[in-house]
Parts: C-alpha cells; structure tokens; sequence
C-alpha cells in the first residue's frame, strides 16, 4: 500500500521563478488498484509521478509504502519498488542496447552484477522472444534483436512495460503514454498495458489524457487541478459517474486556494 | 637499428597504443563521456613506470603498480563528476593539470635523458618488444571483451544511455561511471607502460595527443570492421592503432621528416579527414535523419 502524504514540490524556490508544482497531495493506493491520474495541462500529474518514480526531490511530504518511508530513497533504491513508462521514451528504456539487452538488464536488477558472469545467455533469446510473442502486439517479437532508438514510439513503451514485469516491480508508474499515437495504435497499447497489469496484479498509478479509459478500465479515478487533488471517484460513486461530470470535475477549483502560486 | 627492427618496432608502438584506443573506446563509446584524463593517465603510467624500474624495482611489480595510478587518475575524475557534478571535460582537464604537474616535479627526480634499461623479457631487442606488447595487449583485449559482455559492462552500456535509464533498472551509476573511469584510464596508463617499455625513454609530454590518437583510431577501427559489434570495434581498435602507428611514422620518418613534435597535428588532421569520411559515408538510419 503506497500513503502519499502531504506532497509539496517546489522549483527554483526561494527565486523569482518559483513556481509550486504540487501542494498538499496526499491520497493512498491499496495493493494491485489500478488508478488513473486526471486534470488540465499543467495540473501536476507528471511531477507527481516523476517523483514517485524518484527523479525529484520532495519540499515537504511524506511516502511511505507498506508502512516503511521511502521519503529520502533515491532513485536506484526506490528502482525495487517502481518501475516507470513514461511519456518520454528516452528515460524507461536505454536507446543504444537492443531489445534483448534491455530486457537482460531488467533480469540483473538489484543482483550484485558480476564482472565476467556475460550478461546474455542463449536461452535467454527464446525465452524472451515467447515472451513478446504472447503479448501478441504488433509483432514486436520480430525486432527482439533491434537497438531501441530505432523502433517506434510504442514499442518502446511496451518493452519498458515488460521490463517493469520482468524485474519484478510492485507499483507501474505511467505517465501518458499512449499520447501521440494514432487511434489503433493508442487502443492496442492501452489493451496491452491493461493486460499485463491485470495479469500481473501490479498496482498502477497512471496519468492519462483518456478520460474513457479512466472511468472504464481503472478502478479509480483521481482528478488534479492547481497541484491538489480536487476529486476522487472510487468504488460505486466511480461506478454511477458519468463522462461529462468528469470532465467538470478538471476545473473544479480546490478546496483550500491560494492565488500566490497560480502562473 | 636495422630496417627490420625498425618495422617491428612501429609494430610494437602500434600495439602498444592499442589499449589507448581502448581506453577511448570505453568512455568514449560506451560510458559516452569526454575523459580527456587519458592523455595524463599515459603519460603518469610510463614515466611512473620508467623512475620505477630505474629505481631498481622489479618491473611486473612496477607495471601493476603504475596501472594502479592510472585507475587512480580515472577515479579523481569519476569523483569530480559524480559528488562535485562537474562537467566531465571540466573535471578531466583539472585531473590533466594535477597529474602534469606531479609529472614536472618527477623531473627533479629522475634527472634528464635516463633510458630504462630493464625489461620484461630481459633484452631490450626489437623482437621481445612486439612479443611483450602483443602478448599483454591480446589478454587486455580479452579481459575488456569479457568484461564489456558481463553483466557489469551491460551496466555500463546502459550508463552511457542515460543517468535515469540506469539508475531505473536498479544499476548504481556513481560505482558504474568510477570502475568505468578507473578501468579506461588503467588501460591508457598501461599504453604509456609498454610505450616506455619500448622506447626506452619518458619525457613529460608523451601522452600529448593521446585522446585524439585514441579517437581516430576508434574510429578507424569502426570503418575497418564496418560493424557495430563490441567484437568487431575492439578488433578493428587493436590493428587501427597499428595502422595508424605506421602513417605517423611514415610521415615523420619517410615522409617530410617533421619530427615526432608535429605527431598531435597529424593525428589532428588524421582524425578531421577520418570524421569527414565517416559523416560522407553514412547511411540514413533513424539515429542519424
């Protein structure tokens, strides 16, 4: 279970371009929910992944997951817990090795790597290549043995799914990755994506522009505005909710307003 | 020396490039950092390694110990970049500097002109040389290989993808970028080693040069092999610095008898032509569009 408690994140503070990206989140995800992260451009869903995933420093706040505080963790530390596909390719997967290497590396993850122990072994190939196979997207498994920077967008975003799977990751950090591709594509990407994390029962916190998929697909669905959380539909109230109120619900104002930080 | 020695000992200074070549090859292409240490790194392995055995010490003992200052070397530069988060050009320059200076002060030391008069292999004949150069750079070059394909070099290929990349997948990138640094830099002092070994002799600017010698002989060894193949580029980087040992010395010897001073400006213009060739021949793939 992941507690968010009292999320405040602040750039360049103390200078005259401080700008308060999140202030004052705080919502808890239970083991194997899967939630979806609405609201506006700007609202704060990428910073609020970003540093879940730990590529940012809290202000002020808390996390804690199943009761530990990872607050402090860093990046590498907290790599046991969260796995990220995000928006930008470039920061999930690394673009010089090969799909296969990428893949070998998330099996090596938090083992004490040796030096002469070669990092790819023969049976790997195939195991991988079942692998793609039965996610039956695209015919991915034919470019096992292709560098990453060559494939298209969403490729790439299913190998760092499957590298979120296969190094065991507790909670997938999504941060929309279906934007930017055709309407086939962009469907074939979220049935994959729902497949593997229900398959999988891997808890997910997902920011996306879909606002269908949200009230589908998830089991929650939260909606951030200003950096706070102004809505949180879960269980039958999620169930009865219907598109437009969701979509009102973007602009809703929060609750306690300061007008210091709007930009 | 006779014609025949003279060949064997290009052939001896090429291989002893070789793991200059190396060097570059790991941080240049597969870590993806500018370590300009290397050219200071050669120059404190060979003249470290030349006051050693002058010192009468035993020179497998001196050889160790001065690839150890190499490793050092690479390690004040990893330091520099991963706790000071300086800019790898800016650290390396100021590892350069320091090491050049400790490399002035060996002067007082070692007094001028000295030859190093042991060896390996006991003679100094042209013969042992290539012997000893080839046998020490083939296992370096198998070690490297070994290395680059474990999980560790995986690591370190992911490194040069991205700081988050690797540090998503779980891979510390601060021990990553020092044992990467350190081992580019033993191998640029071991170049130094087998240079002085063969020479004979250790003045304070024998790396100068070093990284762009490195470099064009990276990339010759890529235009070589024509693959993208750890295999390959660690092949074509073991016969391109021999190549290209033998265009300098043709050209300062047979050639225009320029003097072994002007060897950073061929290596310059080597490396411009090299690049210009690369560019002119490049294929559209999606990385380069």
């Amino acid at each position: 279970m992941i507690n968010i408690e009292d999320i405040f994140v602040v750039f360049y503070a103390g200078t005259p371009l401080e700008r308060v990206a999140l202030r004052g989140v705080n919502f808890s995800v239970k083991d194997g929910e899967v939630v979806s992260i609405l609201g506006n451009n700007g609202a704060g869903r990428t910073t609020l992944l970003r540093f879940l995933a730990g590529h940012i420093t809290l202000n002020f706040g808390r996390l804690w997951y199943n009761g530990k505080d990872i607050t402090s963790q860093s990046l590498e530390e907290r790599s046991n817990i969260f796995s990220s596909v995000f928006f930008n390719d470039n920061v999930c997967t690394a673009g010089d090795l090969t799909v296969l290497e990428n893949l070998a590396a998330a099996t090596i993850h938090h083992q004490k790597q040796s030096f002469f122990r070669p990092a790819i072994v023969p049976s790997m190939k195939d195991k991988f290549y079942d692998q793609l196979k039965n996610l039956n997207f695209m015919e991915m498994e034919k470019f096992i043995d292709e560098k990453v920077c060559n494939l298209a967008k969403p490729y790439k975003q299913v190998l760092a799914l499957l590298v979120a799977v296969i190094k065991g990751a507790k909670v997938l950090l999504i941060d929309e990755h279906s934007t930017g591709l055709d309407v086939d594509t962009s469907k074939a990407l979220l049935e994959t994506t729902e497949k593997i994390i229900r398959s999988k029962k891997i808890t997910t916190i997902m920011a996306i522009n879909d606002p269908e998929f949200a009230l589908k697909r998830s089991d929650r669905a939260i909606v951030l505005n200003y950096g706070q959380v102004v809505a949180d539909f879960q269980g039958k109230e999620k169930e009865k909710l219907k598109l437009e109120d969701l979509f009102l619900s973007f602009n809703k104002k929060p609750e306690v307003f300061d007008k210091k930080y709007i930009s | 020396m006779s014609i025949m020695d003279s060949i064997l000992n290009v052939f001896a200074l090429g291989l002893a490039f070789a793991p200059v070549g190396l060097s570059v090859l790991l941080s240049k292409k597969i870590l993806k950092i500018s370590d300009l240490t290397c050219e200071a790194s050669f120059g404190l392995g060979g003249c470290s390694y030349g006051i050693m055995v002058i010192f009468g010490i035993n020179p497998l003992f001196a050889m160790i110990l001065s690839m150890m200052f190499g490793y050092i070397s690479g390690l004040m530069t990893s330091s520099m970049m991963s706790y000071i988060r300086f800019n790898s050009l800016v650290a390396s320059m100021i590892t350069a500097g320091i090491i050049q200076t400790i490399l002035l002060k060996s002067n007082s030391i070692r007094g001028l002109n000295v030859w190093v008069q042991n060896s390996l292999l006991g003679q100094m004949s042209a013969i042992n040389n290539l012997l000893l150069s080839g046998f020490i750079v083939l296992i370096i070059t198998f070690l490297l290989f070994r290395i680059i394909n474990s999980e560790y070099g995986l690591g370190m290929r992911i490194f040069g993808s991205g700081r988050i990349v690797s540090e998503s997948l779980g891979i510390n990138s601060i021990n990553v970028l020092n044992s990467g640094l350190g081992i580019s830099n033993m191998l640029s002092a071991l170049g130094g080693i087998l240079t002085v070994q063969i020479t004979g002799e250790f003045p304070i600017g024998i790396g100068n040069g070093c990284f762009i010698f490195g470099l064009a002989s990276m990339m010759l060894g890529e235009k070589i092999t024509k693959s993208d193949s750890i295999k390959s580029i660690l092949i074509g980087c073991f016969f391109s610095s021999i190549i290209m040992q033998c265009v300098i010395k043709f050209i300062t010897y047979y050639g225009y008898d320029l003097g072994e001073e002007y060897r950073s400006i061929i290596l310059a213009v080597t490396l411009i032509f090299l690049v210009a060739f690369k560019k002119g021949n490049q294929e559209l793939t999606k990385e380069n569009v």
